[in-house]
């Protein structure tokens, strides 16, 4: 089967988004669930009665939408799901001092002890790159060699 | 939607959460925080029924915010909390390794909690990009250090090898985030986590009754210390 290159882009940012954010919620998980509580607690944006829900909760979504992309499983809907994180991410990141004031701080967004450690600003484009591939994908028809193919042709 | 993506969804979360779960089960549960005291880089009774242990970075900003809440709970149970220090000093931070090796030099002549309020109080002072060893010698001076003592330890590999020793404790506890407390072995991240958990999770412990509840949102912390202008 010859992809065209838009295939190629749709399955580039397919594996891409699915590899992010399954790496991102698997490094959380590895960790003691208080590392990521005290990195949402740091930015003070949520009631502090969610944060440790949204702790123990969240690195979850991620790995199992991020498992859904690289499967290619509801891929327009997952690619949406993916882009609105990424947009509470440059909110979070927007809405706290943390652009201006922790250039070289780790985001915690891989886990604090993870082996990916990305300085606040370097995650902001990361998620700038995230959010345009969710949309792309979003807004895509056709998907091939994906979940989401297979199970419209059966 | 019809049933065959239900299960089709059902079988990725099942395979990925079991996945997980198998990973995590395999993992080396983490070694309990020791409360061995190993020098004097502590203060409080020693029969206190709470022991905090601050893994910190002189140089980094958040472990300087997290004085103030640590403060306000030594002054709230004063005879009731021991505080241990421990290095870990993070390597995105340039002077962190001087500054960590110039407060063990200090504990090594009894003046380690002096040099550690100086260090958090002016951090914005020497973490510039010049050298502050200078400043270090001058804070060493005012302290009433021996001065030939404190030169020659600071170029000591043998207390350059304790700090890191130190750090290699907290990388065993699954610590890179600077600061990270352990109250009787309750691991707080962040100087929010210990301002919105400590007081509560003490109380608890000595039996007093319940604080009020804590606001919905964490109030703000005292933002960094200005920079005290260095000496002419």
């Amino acid at each position: 089967m010859k992809l065209s290159r838009e295939d190629f882009w749709g399955l580039a940012f397919r594996f891409f988004l699915g590899g992010i954010f399954v790496l991102a919620g698997f490094s959380k998980l590895m960790e003691p669930v208080e590392n990521f509580r005290g990195a949402i607690a740091d930015y003070q944006l949520l009631p502090y009665a969610l944060v440790p829900w949204v702790a123990q909760v969240f690195p979850w979504l991620e790995l199992f939408f991020g498992f859904f992309m690289l499967a290619g499983y509801l891929p327009r809907l997952t690619g949406a799901v993916l882009a609105s994180f990424s947009s509470i991410f440059i909110l979070f990141l927007t809405a706290s001092d943390k652009l201006l004031s922790g250039a070289g701080q780790n985001c915690g967004c891989f886990g604090q002890n993870g082996f990916i450690r990305l300085t606040v600003w370097q995650v902001a484009l990361l998620d700038l790159a995230i959010l345009a591939a969710g949309i792309y994908l979003a807004r895509r028809k056709s998907f091939p060699f994906s979940l989401d193919a297979w199970l419209r042709k059966s | 939607m019809n049933i065959r993506y239900v299960i089709a969804g059902l079988v990725i979360i099942v395979v990925a959460g079991g996945g997980m779960y198998f990973m995590k089960s395999r993992q080396k549960p983490l070694a309990a925080v020791s409360e061995q005291i190993k020098d004097n880089k502590t203060k409080g009774s020693e029969t206190a029924r709470i022991t905090i242990i601050e893994y910190s970075d002189f140089q980094c900003p958040a472990c300087q915010q997290s004085q103030a809440p640590l403060n306000e709970l030594l002054a709230r149970y004063p005879a009731q909390i021991r505080l241990i220090y421990r290095h870990f000093p993070l390597p995105m931070h340039m002077w962190a390794p001087m500054a960590h090796q110039a407060a063990e030099c200090a504990a090594g002549q009894g003046k380690f909690w002096e040099f550690h309020d100086r260090l958090y109080k002016e951090q914005l002072a020497w973490s510039g990009p010049s050298s502050p060893l200078e400043t270090f010698l001058r804070y060493a001076g005012e302290a009433g250090l021996n001065l030939d003592e404190f030169g020659r330890c600071l170029a000591d590999d043998q207390v350059r090898q304790r700090i890191l020793a130190e750090k290699k404790e907290g990388d065993k506890l699954q610590i890179q985030s600077t600061p990270t407390f352990f109250v009787n072995g309750e691991r707080m991240v962040g100087a929010v986590e210990l301002q919105m958990r400590a007081d509560a999770f003490i109380r608890k412990v000595l039996g007093f009754p319940p604080a009020p509840p804590p606001p919905v949102f964490a109030p703000s912390l005292p933002p960094p210390a200005p920079a005290e202008a260095p000496a002419a």
